[in-house]
């Protein structure tokens, strides 16, 4: 088979794959877009007068830890370079991954799933489910630049970046796709092709960290350098974009041939053999939860740990910018006479705990699928009494988070203690996450409830985190009414180290979080289960 | 033959060791058991009995209410109506100490993607209180099950070895074994059919084995029940059930005739001459009269395969029958 008719029913998957994502691709699209236009269109909001914008840029400008993070910083004098300093990186991530997901979840887990199999036996070609994983992939990435292009010059950005913006991401998501394409013919599992994706992407940035803090030719190694060398919100050169162009063109041929070179159901990588005996940890429900999220803690770790790492550095050059600016000034909640340092530290100590609550929800709802499954039948078909299995899964959800919540404090703080030479502050900062942990066993207490008696609405504990992490991030902004944020259970803990330390509210906190999971465990003894 | 005599395993000459502390006879008992999801009724008065030692066939289509039941009985689900009993146990209130007694394999297994079988194997071993290491060896090997294998990598068949091997290993008294060979080629079906053999000759496990597949509940089970729409259609002894029912006559006559107000005999099909039907057993010498006076070319008499006797039971809810048709004496 080879030619046209290798691609032979790739219309029909297309439409599969709509029906399929018709509720995903418009949340990407509208999330992306969404986030990306309502941040930008913030910032006028925020700094005012061109003093302020002067004192932003003198910040970032001169630190080459931020320059590591976020790219070249251009146009820094203007409200539009802030805004692309801003959001360029965090939608850069965002479409990358999107990419990644997407073609992932079309390609390699459809055939892991043995769903492809079931289509290539009717009239569908080789190349038919690449081709079709790709086109709706890259019409996805289209529509996320064209939504840009739309949206954005109702920010402060022109229409020209706007433009060049959107491109950029969509030359940017294509190559991405392109890429994981190759991968989905390489791995076996879709997990592995997920992996090498994200690896991959992890590897473009760090590459383009190390050209953008040289200032050298390295950055061109990378397909995020491409889309920066753009240069917007100053020159909006769209001709780099014929880079992530051409490479995704050579990468889907090296996906066709490397399709033409495999079984269906293999792969061109070996999958690792593991153990054959159990570790003497795995011996119960207890050391299986452990074994199932130890590697997702490390990876959240190390990503907090870098987070911590960035808020601790940046802390003494905030001071003098938030000194300046009273708009930022009460978007950090400063209170007369305290501490602006207290103040920013607090504020990014919240969005760094909201961080873990997402962390929180997903590990205590890793029961659901566990359930649905049909593993956690086979656990409770043995000697383990169903309160046991839901209180091991429990443990080390609380273990975790109290280890992420550390490791994010600790590394805020001790860099902050270095970079300063204020160890007193270091250490407030190292366990200010720690007083979100009952908040945060409330947030976990919603999920074993709906657990315990509905586990179809486990995702009600989403939602929760998601109206505390607009009340914790953009509150300040916003202002909603005060009995809204009543109800936010962070805002509840207090903003240490900006305010006291108080212990009734955190007591109060576990307590709703234990009476949640009591109630939880209540239905959990009484339902089906599976 | 391997397998017999294992140490640690099995305890010779002690047939029927007291280890049914209440002295009942009886591994499984459920009577008049009514399930309900929501709208939809499962089980809807399941009856069935299962006494201590035996291989009990438990036989019924898709979505008849089997894998339901075992769950009631592994008290996964609760029985909205009607009396269960399980090694002497409620299964709900007392699941966890009667699951010490029990293994089980469900019908559609799954694993943890990123551990390996033998991890698997060794974590659900440990949880029922430890392993016996040789028959955990000699079971992989028969089963030929590679234990270094991350189980996302696994096949259904090779899950279902997994799961297998892991019920296979512990040590206890009664086998819930769900479709257990779906997933497995006809030499691991064999090899299972073995293994099974070898668990009864120790005489003391109770089976209870649900399945699709006739033959294997034929030449395992020492009695069987057929389930359809959440009710026991018909329970008994593979004998009791053939005894009962009626004998299949495959014939060749010279004068074939109207075979149609002939007492006892219902004719499923004819085919080039060839008379397929069923005889009462007690009119089974009076058809044979009749069948020799028309000139017997060539017969064939056998008990009613397990086939049979299944898709008699589902064919005949309300006594509509697909054979009427073919009567020849109403098509003549």
């Amino acid at each position: 088979m080879s030619g046209a008719s290798s691609f032979a029913g790739t219309g029909s998957l297309v439409r599969l794959a709509l029906r399929r994502d018709r509720v995903r691709i418009p949340l990407w699209v509208v999330g992306i877009v969404g986030v990306l236009y309502l941040s930008a269109a913030s910032m006028p909001g925020l700094y005012h007068s061109q003093a302020q914008i002067d004192a932003y840029a003198q910040v970032v400008g001169q630190s080459p830890a931020a320059v590591a993070m976020a790219g070249p910083v251009l146009g820094l004098h203007t409200l539009q370079g802030i805004v692309m300093y801003e959001t360029y990186l965090t939608v850069i991530a965002a479409v990358s991954i999107m990419a990644v997901l997407m073609v992932s979840r079309h390609t390699r887990a459809e055939e892991e799933s043995g769903r492809t199999e079931l289509v290539r036996a009717t009239e569908v070609g080789r190349h038919a489910a690449a081709a079709s994983a790709l086109i709706v992939t890259g019409a996805t990435c289209v529509l996320v630049g064209l939504g840009m292009t739309l949206t954005l010059p109702a920010t402060p950005l022109s229409t020209d970046s706007s433009a060049v913006y959107g491109a950029a991401m969509a030359a940017l998501g294509l190559v991405m796709a392109a890429l994981t394409l190759c991968f989905a013919q390489l791995f076996v599992h879709s997990r592995s092709v997920t992996g090498a994706g994200l690896a991959a992407f992890l590897l473009f940035y760090v590459v383009r960290a190390v050209g953008d803090v040289r200032n050298d030719w390295t950055v061109w190694l990378s397909p995020i350098g491409w889309v920066q060398a753009t240069h917007i919100p100053t020159e909006n050169r769209p001709w780099p974009l014929l880079v992530p162009l051409a490479v995704t063109a050579v990468l889907l041929g090296v996906a066709v041939m490397l399709v033409d070179r495999r079984d269906f159901g293999a792969g061109l990588m070996p999958t690792w053999a593991g153990p054959d005996r159990a570790a003497r940890s795995l011996s119960g429900p207890l050391g299986l939860a452990w074994r199932m999220q130890r590697g997702p803690l490390l990876a959240w770790a190390v990503a907090l740990m870098a987070c911590g790492a960035m808020v601790g550095t940046l802390g003494t050059s905030m001071q003098g910018m938030i000194k300046d600016n009273p708009d930022l000034a009460a978007y950090l909640a400063v209170v007369e006479g305290g501490s602006i340092i207290d103040a920013y530290q607090a504020t990014l100590v919240l969005i760094m705990t909201l961080v873990v609550g997402g962390f929180a929800v997903w590990s205590a709802g890793r029961v659901v699928p566990e359930e649905g499954d049909g593993r956690l039948e086979l656990m409770l078909a043995g000697p383990l009494a169903r309160t046991r299995s839901l209180f091991a899964d429990l443990l080390v959800t609380v273990g975790c988070v109290t280890v992420l919540l550390l490791v994010s404090g600790v590394s805020a703080g001790m860099t902050y203690a270095v970079v300063a030479d204020d160890l007193d502050q270091g250490i407030r900062v190292s366990f200010a996450p720690l007083v979100y942990l009952p908040a945060i066993l409330v947030l976990v207490g919603v999920v074993v409830l709906t657990y315990g008696w509905a586990p179809h609405w486990t995702w009600v504990g989403w939602l929760v985190l998601a109206f505390e992490s607009v009340i914790g991030w953009l509150g300040g902004l916003l202002k909603p009414p005060a009995w809204v944020v009543e109800l936010s259970v962070f805002d509840r803990a207090p903003r240490y180290p900006l305010e006291p330390l108080t212990w009734g509210p955190l007591l109060a906190l576990l307590a709703a979080a234990l009476v949640l999971v009591a109630a939880g465990r209540a239905g959990f003894q009484r339902r089906d289960i599976g | 033959m391997p397998g017999h005599g294992l140490p640690g395993h099995g305890l010779p000459g002690q047939g029927f060791p007291g280890r049914q502390t209440e002295g009942v006879d009886t591994a499984i008992s459920i009577s008049g058991v009514v399930k309900r999801f929501g709208q939809v009724t499962a089980l809807d008065g399941l009856d069935m009995e299962v006494t201590t030692g035996e291989v009990h066939g438990f036989l019924g289509p898709n979505g008849s209410g089997k894998s339901t039941t075992i769950r009631v009985l592994l008290g996964l689900f609760r029985a909205d109506a009607g009396q269960v009993r399980l090694l002497g146990g409620d299964p709900w209130r007392e699941a966890v100490s009667l699951h010490r007694r029990l293994a089980y394999v469900p019908g559609e297994v799954s694993l943890w993607p990123n551990l390996t079988g033998g991890e698997v194997i060794d974590l659900l071993g440990r949880m029922r209180g430890g392993i016996d290491e040789t028959r955990r060896g000699e079971l992989l090997k028969r089963f030929e099950l590679d234990p270094f294998k991350r189980c996302r990598g696994y096949s259904k068949g090779n899950r279902q070895k997994v799961a297998l091997v892991a019920a296979l290993c512990a040590d206890v008294e009664l086998l819930l074994l769900d479709e257990p060979t779906a997933g497995l080629d006809p030499v691991m079906e064999a090899e299972f059919q073995e293994v099974v053999r070898e668990e009864v000759a120790r005489g003391r496990t109770t089976i209870l084995l649900s399945s699709h597949i006739l033959a294997e509940v034929e030449s395992l089970c020492d009695r069987v029940s057929i389930i359809r729409e959440g009710c026991t259609v018909s329970s008994g002894s593979l004998s009791e059930l053939r005894g009962l029912t009626r004998t299949t006559v495959v014939a060749r006559l010279g004068r074939p005739g109207d075979l149609g107000d002939v007492p006892g005999l219902s004719v499923v099909s004819v085919r080039d001459g060839e008379i397929r039907a069923e005889v009462e057993s007690e009119h089974l010498s009076d058809v044979m009269g009749v069948f020799a006076q028309r000139g017997i070319e060539s017969l064939v008499v056998h008990p009613p395969t397990l086939e049979e006797l299944f898709l008699r039971h589902y064919d005949e809810p309300g006594g509509v029958t697909h054979r009427g048709a073919a009567r020849p004496g109403n098509s003549a």
